[in-house]
């Protein structure tokens, strides 16, 4: 009935818009648009696994399922589970802090400071271009196989990273604010935490959510080597007997803390820290009704 | 009286004629284009009076702003014979400029801060004391302009002449001895401007001892509306070209003739010596 009226009223050419529009708007169809490709995509997997029919070596989504459950379970062949997935989530949080630390500091001085920038410029590059395999095994020899080796690793990988982020932000702060805080006299202190940081959140929030999603995938690898405990042990240990299953079991697991933590954690402090970025209220009212 | 914001009474000597002394100020900047160097001013000489509302009044680019941040301390001539800001050398006592307060051409607030959260920034940045008559001080200004139910919005919440009416809040709530204003009113529609203009001359005249105000703009209509004394400048290097005194009572009504008068006057004047129609 709507769908009539609208055609008979619009010009020709926003029908269809409209009409998009409105299907995106449906609940019913935005999930399913969601679910479908997974869905599909789990289909094809077990049809061709269970042709294949070597279950051991390519898996089965049901065989899959299992393994996961047994993870959740928390009892594994070697060990508590838990204890492998709070030793990496220790070093992926250590290495986070590190970085963010390090990052965020270097990167509004060299945001801020010609000099500085000139200084870590071609570095950050350099660390950036570095696979983080070869990190592993230069800090492996360095420091030994400890929990440091990961955790350098890592932070190796994400500090430039986030330096790059911070100074882009940090480089952007608006001349005519600066002047005003100079005008003012503002004291440094009032200038790093009512100016700079503020300005610079929503560049922390955004670099801090894709270094731990880069991390939380590179951590793993860096587990590979010589620990005993970890992800990556887990990984190592099942590639070791050739079951592929427990393999893809952990990646999902990975996968879900990974979302959960995005979606849980980073999602609302990005929210939170941008409160003043909302809209007008009065646009917020008009906009609240649509 | 209120002297106690600022260290107030102390900071002005009470025989002090001039608020801000400059004789053979002198400013050059290097050419953007990098060919040679851009004089500013060259040997520029001011007097302003104290508790005198003064317009620097010239065409665009000729270095108004510049004058003001001078005065403000945060820009260094090349050489100065004289650079004094009640009574003290700029160079010797930057500190004194903690008396001034400055009002820009946009509100430039602090867009995470609310409108209470960004003169709270002014009055901690000048060191306003003692810290407990901030309260106080923010109500009374905020009321003034009409903005006591706003202190709590964020800046994109409220209108522009809202955002500049908590500028001018800003500057004003510390008290200063001194108010740098910067083409204030130029970028709100004309209707906003005439209010905050009559908002500014009530803030100005309803204190006891009146602060000094230097005010630039490019606009002559608002120059006689507001200004006691408006100097007229070149274009650069920025010379004093006329200068007119204007004895009206405020509020001044613009259809007044003799305000009339003065205005063509300066029209006239600004068409020859700044060589620029208006």
């Amino acid at each position: 009935m709507t769908g009539a009226r609208l055609r008979t009223m619009a010009p020709v050419g926003t029908t269809r818009r409209t009409g998009a529009g409105g299907l995106d708007r449906n609940p019913v169809v935005r999930i399913l648009v969601g679910v479908v490709p997974v869905v599909a995509f789990i289909a094809i997997w077990w049809v061709v696994t269970d042709a294949l029919n070597r279950a051991r070596v390519y898996p089965t989504p049901d065989i899959i399922w299992e393994e996961i459950l047994t993870i959740l379970g928390g009892e594994g062949e070697t060990g508590s589970t838990y204890d492998h997935i709070l030793a990496t989530l220790y070093r992926l949080i250590a290495a986070f802090v590190v970085s963010f630390v390090l990052g965020t500091t270097i990167g509004i001085l060299a945001g801020r400071v010609k000099l500085v920038f000139s200084l870590v410029e071609n570095l950050v590059w350099v660390f950036m271009a570095v696979p983080s395999v070869v990190w592993v095994f230069l800090f492996a020899v360095a420091i030994g196989i400890t929990d440091v080796v990961p955790i350098a690793a890592v932070s190796a990988l994400l500090t430039p990273m986030i330096i790059v982020g911070v100074a882009e932000g940090a480089k952007s702060i608006p001349r005519d604010i600066l002047e005003m805080a100079e005008s003012y006299k503002a004291t440094t202190r009032q200038r790093v935490k009512d100016v700079y940081l503020p300005f610079l959140v929503p560049y922390l929030a955004s670099s801090a959510r894709t270094a731990f999603a880069l991390g939380i995938k590179i951590i793993v690898v860096a587990e590979v080597i010589g620990l005993e405990h970890g992800v990556g042990f887990e990984i190592k240990y099942w590639y070791g007997r050739l079951f592929m299953g427990p393999i893809v079991a952990w990646g999902i697991v990975m996968i879900v803390i990974g979302i959960v933590v995005d979606y849980g954690i980073f999602g609302p402090i990005e929210r939170r820290v941008s409160r003043w970025k909302g809209r007008p209220v009065t646009e917020a009212v008009v906009g609240g009704i649509g | 009286m209120t002297a106690v914001a600022s260290g107030g009474a102390t900071a002005r000597p009470a025989d002090l004629k001039h608020d801000i002394d400059l004789k053979n100020v002198s400013l050059v900047f290097p050419r953007p284009d990098g060919d040679g160097m851009l004089p500013v001013y060259e040997n520029f000489n001011l007097q302003v009076e104290r508790g005198s509302f003064t317009i620097l009044l010239g065409p665009s680019g000729c270095g108004k702003s510049t004058l003001l941040n001078i005065i403000d301390g945060v820009l260094r001539p090349t050489s100065a014979d004289t650079l004094k800001v009640l009574g003290k050398d700029l160079r010797e006592d930057p500190s004194v400029t903690r008396q001034c307060a400055y009002v820009f051409q946009n509100a430039r607030l602090l867009k995470w801060k609310t409108l209470r959260g960004n003169v709270e920034f002014g009055l901690r940045g000048l060191n306003v004391q003692p810290e407990a008559r901030w309260a106080e001080l923010m109500d009374k200004y905020f009321g003034v302009v009409g903005l006591s139910d706003f202190t709590h919005y964020y800046p994109h919440q409220v209108s522009g002449g809202m955002q500049q009416r908590a500028s001018i809040v800003r500057a004003w709530v510390n008290e200063p001895q001194i108010l740098l204003m910067d083409e204030p009113f130029s970028h709100l529609d004309e209707i906003t401007a005439a209010e905050l203009r009559r908002e500014l001359i009530r803030l100005w005249t309803q204190d006891e001892q009146r602060r000094t105000i230097v005010f630039v703009t490019h606009d002559i209509s608002e120059a006689v509306q507001l200004g006691e004394r408006i100097i007229m400048l070149t274009p650069r290097p920025a010379e004093i070209c006329y200068e007119q005194v204007v004895d009206l009572p405020w509020p001044r009504d613009s259809a007044d003739e003799r305000a009339f008068e003065i205005e063509k006057t300066l029209r006239k004047v600004f068409a020859e010596k700044a060589g620029v129609r208006v």
